[in-house]
Parts: structure tokens; sequence; C-alpha cells
């Protein structure tokens, strides 16, 4: 037909251009695969992190706080330093198990034809229908997810009394995000005996702003015929089964589901490949080769991680082993097994640890293993009594720290594995300091809004006076990722910048025309 | 102001629709009022979509006659209307002994109302049908088919409106009075005058009847709750499966229904309720549901479910005598010109083309019908991109790069026919509009990617400001408005 693309060949066809499918690609062309392309279906590259934009990102691999599009922008910035190619608005809508590659596109219908395809879709959220909360379907009810994309990126309020069910990481941040913006967050509920969310995000979203979490609790009904007007909230026994009497009525006009990710495996099934029904992601090798010879899992479509730093490390395994694969289908030696021998030598090259049978390197922490540390130190002073516990809230690890007075007169820390730990307990003691990460208006560019943040951590007790002077501000597009928008906040020494860019819009004065695609 | 009509339409579901639809085939100046925010957003979009052969319908009601012919024209009318439709054909299951004498009457009930090809069939007939239904017998309907019911009463609404009927929507009727030969109708804040009215409200027809002093109707709201189940289930069956209907259930029974969109619908439940537009579901009917549908389909998983929701039956029959009443469809005896249509639950849907004739049948005893020659027939479908070949998909990207733009994942719905879907003749600009048109939202998802997107899209295309970005009309704002608002005094923006 005149209208239908010629079949392309490339030696790899990534999928996805979140930070899973970037580090794949730039492990690929680092191993000399040139002929490569990133197919990714949004009009921007970059994936999820584009939204995120609290920090936490990076910890392991850079040692410091990123928030979610720095991270993004520095795989991308290494991507187009690498020339490797991403097509945009590229949506694959079918895979063979033969790695032919449909793609869906502006610019026409696309056929590939893959040496290797390297799977990184990332994840969804699990919707309500999927765990069936009794009661109405009115406006109001949204995954934590698309309340992110539209409070982070699309500058829409999505309410002002908000009920977040689930405690997964995304619920907790943006019971945060919507504090700070001045919803209030009612309550957090769950239903098992402890959060899903890590604990630093426990201890800086939820503890931090005193909301409510209750813990082994659900919610077994929905008002509101047009918006939500409340929810009933039950607590469950040792089955899940709400008690009787227990139920209680929360007016409220929102519910944010956190409930769960699942592995965005559309593509996966299409071609046959079989799921591992623990991560719901394809069974892998442990070079996160499928079952189907030369098509690769890796990120969160393969099992969905708790931090971005894991998916960066397991894509580029991901990666070099689909180049060595690449190597051997070209001597005319196909074979699975040595492939993965490639993967595990070049990992280990790498200072990876050992790889575990079966499923790919688990990332260790420099810390994890080591045993907890104690310290004495000078007696604090604290307003409060001290307390028993804290989560330090440094890196993701979370060590379970004890404080605890000695007669000596000085304070003893222990439970934390590194001398971090130490320091967050004492700021946490005596002067809680946080990262504050908003967002703030643009005039004139291609996005509302452009994601800041402190260029350090502020004490915790100015957040809301710093949210009040961030308020009044509105910046001019362009602005640079990085650029100081204001210097010195509230003279707590600590500018804030922006952590993502925003070109000016094509056509002078006009705040939100935007591409279509 | 109040303009003179010769009919308003009380109600946009499936029957004022069709009746709009029908009655535009005269000189006639028409307006169909609606309190919802578009067409079909009451028991006519929420329901199996099964367009009956009529076997469930006591003999010789009015019921048994329009199902039957409806369902022998259900294909036509749907082809003419640009709108989905299969025949499926359906199976009604004996699970146990008892079931086969009902199972027998059944059938003997569809012989008698002219219901063409019936016949039961043993267990090895039907383990070569559907295989993965449990059962010992049952009767085979080849001429049951299934529709879309909300983009069916779009289609009809759509095509009225080509045909010159006004819609207005989010007007709640309030107020009717008679005047000489006219009727005034107060609807939201506006008055409309007519010689005609027909109340087509479905659940609140007793109370629009009432308001013109037709006080004998009672409805009885009986709930039923759906499950809406991933299309991974559709692999494991090819028609409607329902259970013999047991005596004095205000519904068929919980069945599984296929769809023309190749989900699986497990329902509906029947309960009697007070609150006429209580759509809330339940945990206990939600359980009875998933166990009552595993006996007939036992391959089911609790994970195949993506979706829960309710219709309620409008029923002229109580919960202490149970099973169906008649429709009743007549003009008032104290109000010339003024047509009552009370009950019209099941079969309503699949009566809806003979619904409109009869109709236009009482209203001709009052009104000239004088044929328009200009009457357009046809409504051309929306481009279905997913269900399109390669090489068409090709062609329609090449005639617009707005087709290559996947904007809904899960169902692959692209950009335009998104942007086609907010450009509607009705001029419904809600999501939930967007979604019955186009069924982005509708996937296993349930709108988690691309909800947000529509958002954005009704911004910049439909020019809506934040608090204008509805789900289904007024009170069911999304948004409360922007989380910055910045103050910027510089010279080139004024927000």
């Amino acid at each position: 037909m005149q209208h239908m693309q010629h079949m392309i060949s490339k030696q790899a066809v990534v999928i996805g251009s979140g930070p899973a499918g970037l580090a794949a690609a730039i492990a690929l062309k680092t191993a000399g695969i040139d002929d490569l392309v990133v197919l990714e279906r949004e009009k921007r590259p970059g994936g999820i992190l584009s939204q995120c934009i609290h920090d936490g990102f990076g910890l392991i691999r850079y040692r410091q706080p990123l928030t979610g599009p720095e991270y993004a922008k520095l795989d991308l910035d290494n991507a187009a330093r690498l020339g490797i190619p991403i097509l945009l608005s590229h949506t694959v809508t079918r895979l063979t198990p033969d790695r032919q590659v449909y793609v869906t596109s502006p610019t026409g219908m696309k056929h590939f034809q893959a040496g290797t395809v390297i799977l990184a879709m990332g994840c969804r959220e699990r919707p309500r229908g999927a765990i069936s909360i009794p009661g109405t379907r009115p406006a109001g009810i949204l995954t934590a997810g698309a309340a992110q994309y539209l409070v982070n990126m699309c500058n829409l309020m999505i309410g002002k009394q908000i009920v977040i069910l689930g405690s997964g990481d995304i619920g907790l941040i943006m019971a945060r995000r919507l504090t700070l913006e001045g919803a209030r967050v009612l309550a957090v509920v769950e239903k098992l005996p402890r959060p899903g969310g890590l604990p630093r995000n426990v201890r800086q979203c939820v503890e931090d702003f005193q909301i409510p979490f209750l813990l082994k609790h659900t919610i077994t009904k929905v008002e509101g015929t047009r918006r939500v007007e409340a929810v009933t909230v039950s607590r469950l026994d040792a089955d899940g089964t709400p008690v009787e009497g227990t139920a209680r009525r929360i007016p409220c006009d929102t519910i944010i589901l956190s409930v769960g990710l699942i592995p965005e495996n559309e593509l996966s099934l299409q071609a046959g490949l079989p799921l591992d029904s623990a991560t719901g992601g394809p069974v892998t090798g442990p070079d996160c080769q499928t079952r189907l010879p030369g098509i690769f899992a890796c990120g969160n479509v393969r099992k969905v991680h708790d931090l971005v730093d894991d998916v960066t490390e397991e894509a580029k395994i991901a990666g070099r082993a689909a180049a060595a694969f690449l190597r051997e289908t070209a001597g005319g030696q196909p074979g699975m097994a040595s492939a993965a021998a490639a993967a595990v030598a070049d990992a280990a090259a790498a200072g990876a640890a050992a790889v575990e049978a079966g499923a790919p390197r688990k990332i260790t922490f420099s810390s994890r293993d080591q045993k907890p540390l104690k310290w004495e130190i000078p007696g604090i002073k604290t307003r409060e009594p001290l307390p028993a516990n804290l989560t330090c809230i440094i890196c993701p690890i979370g060590c379970s720290l004890t404080v605890r007075p000695l007669e000596s007169g000085q304070t003893e820390i222990s439970g934390a594995r590194c001398v971090r730990g130490r320091n967050y307990a004492v700021d946490e003691l005596t002067q809680p300091m946080r990262i504050l990460t908003t967002t703030l208006p643009v005039q004139g560019g291609t996005a509302p809004l452009v994601s800041v943040r402190t260029t350090r951590a502020i004490p915790r007790e100015s957040l809301e006076h710093a949210m009040q002077e961030i308020r009044v501000v509105c910046v001019k597009a362009p602005v640079a990722a990085g650029e100081v928008i204001i210097k010195d906040l509230l003279g707590l020494g600590a500018d804030v910048t922006a952590t993502a860019e925003v070109p000016a819009a094509p056509c002078e004065g006009s705040c939100s025309i935007r591409q279509l695609f | 102001m109040d303009h003179l009509y010769d009919v308003v339409i009380i109600g946009a579901g499936v029957a004022g629709c069709a009746i709009a639809r029908e009655l535009s085939r005269y000189r006639l100046h028409m307006a169909v009022l609606e309190k919802e925010s578009d067409a079909g957003m009451g028991i006519s979009g929420r329901n199996s979509g099964v367009v009956h052969a009529g076997f469930n319908c006591t003999p010789g009601t009015l019921k048994a006659g329009m199902c039957v012919e409806g369902c022998r024209r259900f294909e036509a009318w749907c082809r003419e209307l640009g709108v989905p439709y299969r025949k499926t054909g359906k199976l009604v299951v004996a699970l146990g002994n008892e079931d086969l004498a009902p199972l027998q009457a059944l059938m003997d009930a569809g012989v008698r109302n002219g219901v063409q090809d019936l016949r039961i069939i043993g267990p090895e007939e039907m383990r070569e049908m559907e295989p993965h239904i449990g059962g010992i017998a049952a009767m085979t309907s080849p001429w049951t088919g299934v529709t879309s019911p909300y983009e069916l009463t779009i289609g009809l609404a759509e095509n009225a409106h080509a045909n010159g009927v006004e819609f207005y929507f989010s007007h709640p009727v309030t107020r009717i009075r008679r005047e000489g030969n006219t009727y005034r109708i107060q609807a939201g804040e506006q008055m409309f005058r007519s010689r005609a009215v027909v109340n087509a409200a479905g659940l609140f027809s007793d109370r629009v009847a009432a308001m013109i002093g037709d006080d004998t109707y009672t409805l009885h709201p009986c709930r039923g709750e759906y499950y809406i189940l991933d299309k991974r289930i559709s692999a494991l069956l090819h028609r409607p499966v329902y259970p013999v209907p047991r005596p004095g259930e205000g519904g068929l029974g919980v069945h599984l229904t296929t769809t023309v969109d190749g989900n699986v619908l497990i329902g509906p439940s029947a309960e009697y309720i007070e609150e006429r537009e209580d759509h809330g579901t339940t945990r206990e009917v939600m359980e009875q549901l998933y166990q009552e549908a595993r006996q007939l389909l036992p391959e089911m998983e609790r994970k195949d479910i993506i979706r829960d929701y309710a219709g309620i039956r409008p029923k002229l029959v109580g919960k202490k005598v149970g099973g169906f009443g008649d429709f009743i469809i007549r003009e008032s005896d104290k109000n010339p010109g003024f047509v009552n249509l009370i009950g019209i639950e099941s079969p309503g849907l699949t009566s809806a083309p003979l619904i409109g004739e009869y109709v236009a049948d009482i209203l001709g005893q009052r009104l000239p019908l004088a044929v328009r020659p200009d009457f357009q027939p046809v409504r051309r479908p929306p481009v279905r991109f997913r269900e399109a070949s390669d090489e068409e998909k090709a062609r329609l990207i090449a005639s617009d790069p707005a087709y290559g733009v996947i904007v809904c994942r899960c169902e692959e719905i692209t950009l335009r026919e998104v942007l086609d879907a907010m450009n509607n003749p009705l001029g419904v600009r809600t999501l939930t509009g967007i979604k019955y048109r186009t069924r982005a939202m509708m996937g296993r998802c349930q709108g988690g990617y691309c909800l947000p997107r529509m958002v954005e899209l009704l911004q910049e295309t439909m020019g809506l400001a934040p608090e204008e970005v509805t789900l289904k009309g007024p009170g069911s704002e999304l948004f409360s408005g922007r989380v910055k608002t910045g103050t910027c005094t510089c010279s080139t923006c004024s927000t």
C-alpha cells in the first residue's frame, strides 16, 4: 500500500525513555551498538520522573538527593551527548516473538525489525475497580499518579479535603504535596498493619504534618452523587474483613488511591511472554533476558522497584546483555546462556556484587550490611523529652535510631549504619531540616509550571513560611534547569532553583499554547 | 424566549431519543429536556446492552410484541445509526435439575411470542458452544444480540439533532402547567411552551406525570449492580450466558454478558431501594455477584474485575408482588397531547425502535405529521481507529497526523477521535461524554493514564477553565481551581 511504511531494520529497539529505557540505551551505545532507537509515546522524554518533583532520587547513584526532573536530565543529557535517537509520540502497539515492533506515530505507521528489543515501559497504577470499593462513582476519585500529574504538571488543584487510600510512596508524597499547597489531608488509610511506602516518606510526608495514619483500616463506602461527599472507613480484622461497629464517616471531597503499581505488560503478553505471578512482570534470567531470545525487560516493567537507582542499575545489566546477545548472534552463536554469562561478567567487571541465580543483582548499599554503630555525644537539649526511636530519612535504608540520655550527661545515639544517621538524629532533635520542593507558575512558557527546590535543606518549621514567600512569585519563560529563581530564601542560606527547563512558547504573550504532539 | 414547540420530550434516555429521532422525520419543532449533562446518563447507559429475542416477556403484552419485533429490526437500525451491534446469540443455562422445567416453560413462552429458532440443547452441544461454562442443559437463542446502549442513545440523539431537534442538557423539569391547548414546562431556569409533551423521564416518569395531575403511577426503584471484567475474559465467552430466571425476582438473574467492545459484564443483582438515584455499589452484593458468576464461569478470577457500577430499574411492580409489569405508553386521560411512558425497564432498549413509532402514532392523532423530504436517516459512525486495518490506519494518519497519536493506550484511542468527540454536535464537554463517545478511560487502567490528558485537551482545545472541567455536568467539577496563581505584574500577561 502506498501509505505503508517499509520495514526498518535496527540492531536495538528500546521501548520507553524513562530511567530504565535511557540507562539501557546508554549501556547499549557504550557497548558499541550504534544502530539503535528509543521509542517514547509521550511528547516529552524522561518517563514518569518529570512529574516527580520531590527529592530523594539518586541517593545511591549520586549520593545526593536529586529531584525527579534532575535525575532524568542527567540521563537525557548523557543520551543526547551519545547521539541516541529518541522518537517522541511513538506508541508501540504490537510486538511479535521474532522482535518485530509495530508503531503508531503522527508520521505514520512504522514497522521495525529489531536484533534485540528492550522492554522498558514502566508500570501503571492499580485502579479503583481492581480493589472494588463499594459506593458511588462521583468526581473526586483519582489515582495518586494522576493526581501528581494534574497538580505538578497541569497546575490544577484537585480538592481541599482529602482522604488517601493506600500508603504507597506516591500517595505519601502527594499527602505532603497537597498539604503544602493548602489542602487538608484528613487521613492516610492503609489495610496492612504497616505503611507501604519507605520510612523516609512516612516520616517527612505524613508525620511531619501530623496527618492521621489509619493502619489496618479501609474505605468501606464512598458517598456523593456528583462529587465525593464523604467516605466511611472501617477497621479490618486479621482476615481483612471490616469489623462491625468500627465504621467512621469522614466528610471529604477527594479520594486519592495509592493501592499499588502493576508492571505495564500489554506488549509482553502480546508477544507471548510468560509473566511472573509474584512480580507481574516477564520471567527473566539474571541478565534480564525474557524467555524469548533477544527480548530483555528492565525497570518497573520487569518488577516494580522502590528506587530509581535500582531501576538504572538493572537497565544497565539489560543493555549490556542485549549488546552481548547482538555480538553473539552476529557471530552465528545465538544462545541465552552465553549472553547471560557475558552480562554477568560485565556486571562483575563494573564492580557489582555477585548475581543471585535467576534474578538480577539486588542493589546493595555500601552501608546496608554494616553493623549498626553507636555514638556518645555531648548532651542534647530538647524542648520535649527525647523520643525513644527515630527513623533516619537520609537514605532509603531508613535505619532505626535509638536516642538515650546517659548518666554522664551525654546522649547516646545508636542504630545508624553511617555517620549521616548520627547527624540526622542531632538535627532531628534540635532543628529538623527538610528540602522543600514545589512549583512556580510560568508566563509565556510551553508548560504552565516549573518545578523548583531549595538548594539545601531548610528548617522544617520554616516550610510554611517559605511556601507563602514562594507563592507570590511568577517566572517568565524561558526558564533553564538550575536557574536561581529566589536567592537566599528567607535568609535561610538556601536558594530556590528550577529543577526543569521550560522553553518559551512559540507564540508570544500566550501562556498556555502547547503542541498537541 | 418561551417559543412554542410542537413536541417537547422530557428525558434523553433511549426511549426519549428514539422518539425524538422517529418524530424528526416530520415537520415538527421539537426539544428534548434532560436533567443530566448528556444523553443516556440514566437507565439507558447502565444496563447489559443485550438486544433480547423476547422469550422473557409474558405472551400477549405490549412488551412481548415490541421486543420480538424490535430485535428483528435492531441490526438494520444500528447500521443506519452508525452504532455497534453484534448478533451473538445467547444461552440460558440450567445449573441443576430443578431448572429444567422452568427452562422448558421459558422456551414455550418464547415460541408463543414468535421468537424464532429457540432450541434446548444438551451438555455436549453446550460445551461445544461455550467450553468454559458450567450447567447441565441450556436453551439457545440465536436471535439475541448485543449493542452499546450509551452509544446507541447518543447516536439517536445526534441523528435527531442533525434533523433539527434541539437538546437542552442540565435542564431538570420542575413544573408543568396546561394552558388551553398548550403546555408550559419549567426546566432549569427556562420556560418551554409546547403543543404536545412526551414524558420519557425513566426513573422519574411517575413524578413528571404527577406534575400534570396523572398521579396514579408509582415506580419502585430496583438497583442492579454490575462488574466489568478485563478483556482477557472475553476469550472464555462468546455470547451472553444467563441462568434460568427465578420466579418473583426483579431481574433476569445474574448473568454474563459479552459486550460489543470485548469486555464481559457480570450482573445485575436486583435489590429494591428507597433512593431513586443511589447508584452506589455494596460490599454484600459485589461479593454475591462474584460468587454467582463463578458458578457460570468457574475460571474467572477476582483480578479480572476492572470496574463496578449500578443501574436502577423503574419497576411498576413492587417487591411484594415481584416479577415484571407491562410497559405503560399512553396519552393522559385528562391531558390531550401529553403522552406518558411509565415503567420502561428491560427490554426497553430492544423495544426502542417500536417505542418511537408507537408514540408517533399516538401524537399523529393530535398533530399533523407531514414528512420532511430532507430527513436524513443515516448517521455516519465515528472513526474507530482500533478496528481499522494497518493499511487504513496508515491512510488515516496520512490524512491527519492526529490519528497517529494514541491518547488512551488501553483501548488504542487516538487524539483525532478524542478531539472529534469533544466537538460532538450535542455540545457535551464532560469527561463521561468523551468516554461514552470514544471508549477512552474505559480500559483496564480506567483513565489512570489518559484522564489527565483528556483534561489538558479540554482546556487547550475547548478553552475550558479549570472549574469548567466536569465528570458529568454541574456539581461534578474536577478541580477547585489552579494550584498556583502567580501575581505577575509584567506587561505581557494579565493573569
